[in-house]
């Protein structure tokens, strides 16, 4: 073999292994990287990665509040904004400086608006907050410099160390820590190599569930409380002294040097830039002991010093700005993070603040449009999912029966309280039982509708069951039904493909199969017991709707 | 700086560029700087032993060879020579046996954590008594240049865990620069691929089997103990030889010939031949330097010659062999341990080859009788399987690190009935889920293969470099690939060191 040919064919060896080295990197390095991978709440940074550049307006930063309270495409379907959530899980201020540096190489936002949840930090490191951005953030020159204050800080050390250098190239090359995802790969895994901008919330995560908080005066006074308590003690029963630790305070909200620190270089890089910062706090109302990000006064006070001495914005979601919130009904989690109902509000203030404040002019973004479709019928199904009012399920149901698999199941009762709206509802689906004169307590009730023909429709004072297959040349989906009254077990059992979606409390079951996906959206029971109190009860809304997300973009 | 960690990776790169730069007559000297940089990251106080065992060995070297050379000692014949050779060779040999010795067993009146250890003293102590003794049998000539003779002694590639070199072979490869050989250094990598293969994928996930079991060795019984036993005779060959594809596939990539320590073991027929497919140094070494002084020693032919007159040829003969077998299995217990489970292992190998050698003509009149063709097929797999469960008892008495332990753990294997478990995913349950476990058996099932190719006459390397370009491609790609994959490395594992670096 002559030189050249040896020195071109080791060249061609060296390149298809990088390729393959590259590939099999994504497939494995993709963690973080789900819309729908709910458990570590992260956005989907690769997507940013694969804009072009200088399209976004405003660029948000921070931490799972954040996350889970801003959706840039709310803002853009209503101002025509482009913007972009950066915010990923426990998103801590040294990582947002990288993250804001990654992307200020690639976007020229006029405005950034970045969570203060991450001031108050402890200065310890959480591996993972790292790793979520660290992995999804391109090769660089802020890639290296993150990966080496990552590698430094987790080992406590500013000198050369061997376990220094080795989780600085474990940071850079991805499938030294990730290979042993081998064995849970999915199909999503491998297709994400391909596809990577088909995450459509622009890093927003959309949260169904309803959890209500406590109110705002209440952390308050608990926070003045536990201040007040001054130093921790502990006693033992049998004991002589009490073990008093002066030095742990019950509860205590300072911002270290460090994170200040970091908050100034944020402040100089995006002066240099020519970006205006804002900082801002969405709502998280929570015990502050229990909780660490919980919003109290006295920390929305010291942003606020801070913001004044920075000569930064400051928008207080708690404290300062009315836009409508009800702890009740817009919180996911007892006042951690927002539901998608608080989410959309939060959005529309910001949509109307950075247009108004800042004369940010809306624009077409052709990413956002093509993404709208998906987003829309995301959010229709979020909605659904986060009303109460039966009346308003009902007419959604009976508007956009064409569109539905109705799968109808009675459990323990569902006449006795039954109205006249719901009863108008039921015979507008098509449906031919006299619940009024036919129906008694405890009666069983199965009823399928497909696309607004009844298929199955059955009333009995004992147990009965249904099971068929659905859809195109009906084979579709596998519906299995179960229904039973008061005296004969009362339950409701809704399979679809051998899962049960049912809500199985007391009352109508419902569920709703997606005619274009076969997707289960929407699960829901309407307890009918009592006239005119119809409380409604949600199966597992996020688990849902993560399903039906994974479906539409796939 | 254990061969599968990164660091590894990175020293050898660093080397094998400054090897290849520096000029052919100074590159033994980048060997040296690396191997002294590889002692060092182990603790640099172990390198002051070393440093003064080469010292020692470089003087009695260059004495013994000075009294065979010198005109000062003309006036003395061959005999006087000897004698005055022999004195030296006895210091030198006390000397650093004494050091290895003391290592040995300082665990025994010294806190551990207050013993220093020399990196591969096991390994380098054998390599210079060789030295010495070849020198005394003017097999060898000293080492005119100490830094070389601890270049010998300390080359990173096999100072973990062998192979043992003998001097005479090693140290004038080491000296002498090699050219740059395209197909040497490929054929290294290859190899050490092949040795992080057998090392990463297989031997590091049976070891948690091994390790689950016998470390709750009271929460299992029966079957599970069998599970342990056979993972763990795996576990050990694919460690062991794994390190040693390593370090012959770096000393490759350098243009150096280390000398095979491993023979495809499991197709050995008998104990005897086991050994000589297993750690074949080591057993080269004790016949060499052992086995045959013992037996060509006057005292023990005079010793055998009276057994003969007394009860017989036979006996007389047979004593010949014994004694030094059972000196040798005895000693080669105690190299492996001081602890009972060593010695006691050292006796069950000694008593099985001792029993295969001295009864060879009364199992081969029961075969003949019995009507067995040794030839066929069925046999040759019976001795196959036979050695393989004689393999599996030693490593009984060694992995639980206990003997007391290992004869609860017989017990159960012969008194609990369970044999269920082979088949109710109780398998699953050892610390390797399903895809874990397939993963480590078709890694298993692929070392078979090539195994079997190799003892069918097939030489792998050369078969795959004849193959055409894409093929071979593929198959480079897949081996890396699988065991970046399905190695288990990283921070998910804490580095599992080789088995073999203890001794």
């Amino acid at each position: 073999m002559s030189k050249k040919k040896f020195v071109i064919s080791v060249g061609v060896f060296i390149l298809i292994g990088a390729i393959l080295f590259g590939i099999i990197q994504n497939v494995l390095a993709q963690t973080w990287n789900r819309p729908y991978f709910a458990e570590n709440l992260t956005s989907s940074l690769r997507t940013f990665y694969s804009q072009e550049d200088n399209v976004d307006q405003v660029l948000f930063f921070g931490t799972s509040h954040s996350e889970y309270s801003v959706s840039p495409m709310e803002i853009y379907e209503d101002s025509g904004i482009v913007s972009y959530n950066l915010s990923t899980s426990g998103q801590s201020i040294e990582v947002t400086y990288y993250l804001l540096r990654s992307a200020l190489e690639r976007q020229l936002p006029k405005v950034v608006v970045l969570d203060a949840s991450s001031l108050f930090f402890d200065d310890d490191i959480d591996k993972k907050n790292w790793r979520y951005v660290l992995d999804e953030m391109p090769m660089g020159k802020t890639k290296i410099a993150m990966a080496r204050k990552y590698a430094k800080l987790i080992n406590n050390t500013s000198v050369f160390s061997i376990d220094c250098e080795k989780d600085f190239v474990n940071a850079l090359v991805p499938i030294l820590e990730y290979h042993t995802r081998w064995s849970e790969l999915t199909y999503r895994d491998f297709m994400d190599v391909w596809d990577n901008d088909s995450y459509v919330t622009a890093g927003y995560f959309m949260n169904t569930y309803r959890n209500g908080s406590m109110s705002i005066d209440e952390m308050n006074s608990i926070a003045d409380t536990l201040e007040q308590s001054g130093v921790a003690y502990e006693y033992l029963f049998g004991s002589d002294d009490k073990n008093i630790d002066d030095s742990d305070v019950l509860y205590a909200s300072a911002i270290s040097d460090t994170k200040y620190g970091y908050l100034e270089e944020i402040k100089k890089m995006c002066d240099d830039n020519g970006v205006t910062l804002v900082l801002a706090k969405y709502p998280s109302i929570y015990n502050p002991i229990l909780y660490s990000s919980a919003w109290t006064l006295e920390r929305s006070n010291m942003t606020r010093v801070i913001a004044e001495r920075l000569g930064v914005g400051y928008l207080d979601f708690v404290y300062d700005i009315d836009f409508g919130f009800n702890t009740d009904t817009d919180f996911a989690d007892s006042g951690k993070h927002l539901n998608y109902c608080g989410a959309k509000k939060v959005s529309l203030y910001l949509s109307n603040y950075l247009s108004s404040k800042y004369d940010i002019e809306g624009t077409k973004y052709d990413m956002y449009e093509e993404n709208r479709t998906i987003y829309d019928k995301l959010t229709e199904i979020a909605d659904v999912q986060l009303s109460d009012e039966c009346s308003d399920l009902m007419n959604y149901i009976v508007d956009n029966k064409e569109k539905y698999i109705i799968c109808i199941a009675a459990s323990d009762d569902m006449c006795v309280g039954l109205g006249d709206e719901e009863i108008t509802a039921l015979q507008k689906l098509g449906l031919k039982t006299d619940y009024q004169n036919d129906m008694s307590y405890g009666d069983s009730y199965i009823a399928i509708i497909e696309q607004g023909n009844v298929l199955f429709e059955k009333m009995a004072n004992r147990k009965i069951s249904y099971e068929d297959w659905i859809g195109e040349d009906n084979a579709d989906i596998n519906v299995k039904i179960i229904s039973s009254g008061y005296l004969t077990g009362a339950d409701s059992e809704i399979y679809v493909n051998g899962k049960d979606y049912a809500v199985n409390n007391r009352g109508i079951n419902i569920v709703l199969i997606d005619k274009e996906t076969s997707c289960v959206v929407i699960s829901k029971c309407i307890d009918t017991y009592i006239p005119e109190e119809h409380y409604v009860s949600s199966g597992d809304n996020v688990v849902l709707l993560q399903d039906y997300w994974e479906e539409l973009i796939k | 700086m254990i061969f599968t960690s990164l660091n590894f990776i990175l020293f050898l790169s660093i080397c094998i560029i400054l090897y290849y730069i520096f000029p052919l007559r100074a590159r033994w000297f980048v060997l040296l700087a690396g191997s002294i940089f590889f002692y060092c990251c182990a603790g640099w106080e172990k390198l002051i032993f070393v440093l003064a065992t080469a010292l020692v060995t470089y003087v009695i070297a260059l004495l013994i060879n000075r009294i065979y050379s010198s005109d000062r000692y003309a006036e003395l014949d061959n005999a006087g020579k000897k004698k005055k050779a022999k004195f030296w060779l006895i210091i030198g040999l006390f000397l650093v046996i004494l050091l290895l010795v003391y290592t040995k067993t300082a665990h025994n009146f010294i806190e551990p954590e207050n013993i220093i250890i020399p990196l591969g003293i096991s390994y380098y102590t054998f390599g210079i008594v060789g030295y010495m003794a070849d020198v005394y049998w003017k097999k060898d000539v000293a080492e005119k240049n100490p830094f070389r003779l601890l270049l010998y002694m300390i080359y990173f590639p096999h100072i973990l865990q062998g192979p043992i070199a003998r001097h005479k072979k090693l140290a004038s490869q080491l000296a002498g620069g090699h050219c740059f050989d395209y197909q040497s250094f490929c054929f290294g990598l290859q190899r050490i691929t092949w040795g992080f293969f057998k090392k990463l994928v297989i031997a590091d996930r049976f070891a948690v089997i091994v390790n689950e079991i016998f470390d709750n060795y009271t929460q299992y019984e029966g079957q599970y103990f069998v599970i342990a036993i056979l993972a763990c005779a795996v576990q050990l060959y694919c460690d062991f030889s794994g390190c040693m594809d390593i370090a012959l596939g770096v000393s490759e990539c350098f243009g150096i010939t280390l000398d095979e320590n491993f023979k495809r073991p499991f197709y050995s027929r008998s104990a005897s031949e086991f050994w000589r497919r297993w750690h074949i140094t080591l057993g080269a070494w004790f016949k060499d330097y052992v086995y045959m002084p013992m037996v060509i020693n006057p005292k023990l032919i005079k010793l055998s010659k009276k057994a003969k007159d007394k009860f017989g040829t036979r006996f007389g003969k047979s004593l010949m062999t014994v004694i030094p077998l059972a000196i040798v299995w005895m000693l080669t217990g105690l190299w492996h341990g001081t602890g009972a489970d060593y010695i006691v292992w050292g006796c069950y190998w000694g008593i099985i080859i001792i029993i295969g050698t001295v009864f060879a003509p009364e199992f081969k009149k029961l075969t003949k009788k019995l009507n067995i063709d040794t030839e066929s097929g069925w046999w040759k797999n019976f001795q196959i399987v036979r050695t393989f469960l004689i393999f599996c008892g030693g490593r009984l008495l060694t992995a639980p690190g206990d003997i007391k332990v290992s004869m609860d753990i017989l017990k159960s294997i012969f008194t609990r009935f369970n044999i269920w478990v082979w088949f109710d995913q109780s398998i699953y349950d050892l610390g390797l889920d399903r895809q874990e476990l397939w993963a480590g058996l078709f890694g298993l099932v692929l070392l078979w293969f090539i195994s079997y190719k190799q003892e069918h006459g097939t030489k792998i390397r050369e078969t795959v470099a004849s193959f055409p370009l894409p093929l071979r491609w593929i198959l480079y790609y897949g081996l890396f690939f699988a065991v970046l994959i399905f190695g288990r490395y990283g921070s998910g594992f804490e580095a599992s060191a080789f088995v073999y670096m203890q001794y």
